[in-house]
């Protein structure tokens, strides 16, 4: 199976607000589109899930252009929706329904992911008031992130084989958080195609490989991640030492990103660039607490390309 | 088109319907009205019982007049309240006596009737004129008066032929309502009543069924409407594209909002059904207030023997009259950003309702009134915003043909598409704008777009 967007072209008057982007994904694991507020995610993915009209281009599924009715696909929006004065329960059988999904396999469903999730409470309550028959919930009773897993639930319910994920962990506490990475990591396992956007570059970078960066509705940059990152090679150096090492620095014309407490992030040419600064450290005899090589992170790619383009 | 374009519009349609009925909101509304109708025709006729008991305070009646034979025919035994008031007749001098009697008399228990003929067939005054009297002073009322004035009026003919030498049978056949019907024979040998105007029981009947139609109409529509938008703030309808297409969401919402009526209409209808077997038991099959108006209606023969195929149509624009109006109330709540605007955003839909209601309502008036209508008529009967208010109640009264009933049909039936694939086309554009409401230009440039969009992404996809 395979996902494969074509030259995919989408204006809003004079304004092009996806242009000519193509990305494929040829196997289960989760791609990521990244972008600052207004790149074209959400119009994109919008798009894939056949919601809104495009100008030009495809969208395909194993060849074929991606009908929603006819994928089992999950989709959790960034505009989180739930009916506010229905219970659970029935707005989820409904979700399932419509995605096909017989009755009792529903309710099966329902039960795993709510313990999975732990909002048993609010589907299923127990407690009787006045030996009155329990209450259930609505979604307008729940937190926010409550709801956040409520409308996971109801993404999930079909057992979808391509999931949308539109800043799934937004607005999330770190304990929920990581509970939503649990169910990615699942997700992964079971090989099931994702699509995720996100702000949270530490998010991305755990786990997906593969990236498209969107800029004004361009493609600023694609691929591997792991192959971009080897593209820029080891050039950020973090250093900390017990001692002044600036007029290092300046001997050697090395351009420091940022200095905090807890050393220099200091930009290098290249390894052999690094050693040798090290190796004049260790000559001056200031004692290195921390010596760092690395690849730039995905924060700092992201930064750097989109703020390029930007300029 | 195919059957996935309508996939998920039964699922759609059951939840809505379900959910709707199930709120605290919707069961309250329905037991309160429900009991209301239930028990005012009980408490109707039970005010109007003890009105009824209550004794005129009449109990002498004097008659006089220029023209005694038909003066003295008045003076005879009356019925019902007044079977006990005795009739009396005086001399001229002797009703001028009196009137000065009455003057000062406290006790005067009696009123005066001077009954004027003129028979001269050329004079501007020709016919009956009854005058009264009754002493200011006295325990008699002016209600007293009148009740027995209309009593008076009402037997009038009864009175008149009383005496006559007929017999029971011949009295009842002369005092029977007449309608004297004017019809077409057609080539093919069916007949049409030709529309000569409403008179005043048909008016009340088209004019009651506009009332309880528009009604309707518009409770549907702002619920398909407020339906829309709570959907569409609460960003469950971005959710519930993936599964399904807009055509079909519209239409389940569109059918579900008119099962709500329907179901609504039967409780009030059940209801009133009940109300009056509760009237009659409580009466013991005496008269009532609504169970005459319902004698009225049946014995004033305005409802003509009806085909089912007649029945069909009428039906048939019910439905697509609701069909029509459910879907610019759709569009009208997918135009709403926010909850707190949709009534602005419902202008649209209020504005069609009311063109169709207030064409109609004209030509009722200009119908009964008893004017040409002409074309007025086929605008009225084709609209689609004013054909449902009209069209079936025609239909059933006999007042128009089975065929200008159909071409009607037909024409709704193709408006209603034609607006069903209008809105859904631009219902998805609409669907994610947040701003202010959108304006009928707007909504037209979209649709315009829309439709260059779609072109060149099936071009994109033939290639």
């Amino acid at each position: 199976m395979a996902l494969e967007v074509k030259e995919l072209v989408k204006k809003y008057g004079d304004r092009t607000v996806v242009n000519h982007l193509s990305f494929r994904m040829d196997h289960p694991g989760v791609y990521a589109l990244l972008g600052t507020n207004g790149a074209g995610k959400t119009t994109t993915l919008r798009i894939m899930l056949g919601m809104l009209a495009y100008d030009s281009g495809e969208v395909l599924w194993n060849g074929k252009n991606l009908d929603p009715l006819k994928v089992n696909l999950g989709y959790l929006a960034e505009e989180r929706g739930l009916y506010p004065k229905y219970t659970l329960m029935d707005q989820l059988l409904y979700f399932a329904k419509l995605k096909h999904v017989p009755r009792e396999e529903a309710k099966k469903r329902i039960r795993y992911w709510a313990e999975r999730l732990e909002v048993e409470e609010y589907i299923y309550p127990e407690t009787k008031v006045k030996g009155r028959k329990p209450k259930e919930k609505t979604a307008d009773q729940l937190s926010k992130g409550n709801q956040q897993k409520i409308q996971l639930m109801a993404a999930l319910l079909s057992e979808p084989e391509l999931v949308v994920l539109d800043e799934p962990l937004s607005g999330l506490d770190p304990v929920n958080s990581d509970r939503f990475k649990s169910i990615i990591r699942e997700l992964m396992e079971k090989e099931v195609y994702l699509i995720m956007s996100s702000h949270q570059m530490e998010t991305i970078e755990e786990f997906c490989s593969d990236i498209t960066i969107l800029n004004r509705g361009n493609a600023v940059l694609q691929g591997d991640l792991n192959q971009i990152k080897k593209s820029y090679g080891r050039v950020n150096m973090m250093v900390k030492c017990d001692g002044n090492i600036e007029p290092l620095i300046a001997q050697f014309g090395l351009n420091v990103i940022k200095k905090t407490p807890d050393g220099y992030h200091i930009r290098v040419t290249g390894e052999e660039q690094a050693m040798a600064f090290l190796q004049a450290m260790v000559q001056a005899k200031i004692p290195v607490i921390r010596f760092e090589l690395r690849e730039p992170s995905l924060h700092e790619i992201f930064v750097e390309k989109v703020g390029t383009v930007n300029e | 088109m195919n059957k996935e374009m309508f996939f998920g519009w039964k699922e759609v349609c059951a939840f809505s319907y379900i959910q709707t009925m199930k709120s605290k909101a919707m069961k309250a509304m329905l037991v309160i009205i429900c009991l209301l109708i239930l028990f005012a025709l009980p408490v109707v006729t039970l005010i109007q019982s003890g009105h009824e008991e209550e004794k005129t305070n009449i109990n002498t009646v004097y008659i006089s007049g220029n023209d005694e034979k038909i003066a003295r025919k008045f003076v005879t035994s009356y019925s019902g309240n007044y079977e006990n008031v005795q009739a009396e007749w005086i001399s001229q001098t002797e009703m001028e006596e009196k009137k000065t009697a009455l003057e000062n008399d406290k006790n005067a228990d009696y009123v005066l009737i001077d009954i004027k003929c003129e028979s001269n067939m050329d004079s501007e005054d020709y016919g009956l004129e009854f005058e009264s009297f009754y002493g200011a002073e006295s325990e008699i009322t002016k209600t007293d008066l009148q009740n027995f004035s209309e009593y008076l009026l009402g037997e009038k003919e009864r009175f008149l032929l009383s005496n006559s030498g007929l017999d029971e049978t011949e009295m009842a056949n002369l005092l029977r309502k007449n309608q004297f019907q004017i019809q077409t024979v057609n080539a093919d040998g069916t007949m049409n009543r030709v529309n000569e105007g409403l008179n005043q029981m048909e008016y009340a009947v088209v004019y009651a069924y506009l009332m309880v139609i528009m009604f309707a109409v518009i409770i549907a529509g702002s619920k398909v409407a407020e339906l829309i938008v709570t959907e569409k703030t609460s960003k469950v309808m971005e959710y519930l594209l993936t599964s399904i297409k807009a055509l079909a969401l519209m239409f389940g919402k569109v059918i579900s909002t008119l099962l709500i009526v329907l179901t609504v209409m039967a409780a009030f209808a059940l209801s009133f059904l009940g109300s009056l077997v509760l009237n009659y038991v409580m009466t013991g099959g005496e008269n009532g207030f609504w169970p005459q108006i319902l004698r009225d209606v049946k014995d004033a023969g305005i409802i003509q023997a009806f085909s089912p195929m007649q029945i069909l149509v009428a039906v048939g624009i019910v439905f697509l009259g609701f069909l029509f109006y459910g879907f610019i109330a759709g569009l009208a709540g997918a135009t709403v950003g926010k909850v707190e605007e949709l009534s602005e955003g419902l202008k649209l839909f209020t504005f069609a309702v009311i063109i169709g209601a207030y064409l109609v309502i004209a030509y009722i008036i200009y119908a009964s009134a008893g004017g040409e209508t002409g074309m007025f008529s086929y605008l009225v009967y084709y609209l689609p915003f004013s054909s449902v208010f009209l069209v079936p109640i025609y239909l059933i009264l006999g007042k128009i043909s089975l065929q200008t009933g159909i071409i009607s049909m037909v024409i709704l039936a193709v408006s209603t598409l034609l607006v069903w694939f209008f809105v859904t086309k631009v219902f998805e554009s609409v669907l994610y704008h947040n701003g202010s409401v959108v304006k009928l230009k707007e909504i037209l440039e979209i649709y315009r777009n829309n439709k260059r969009e779609r072109k060149s992404t099936e071009v994109n996809h033939e290639k």
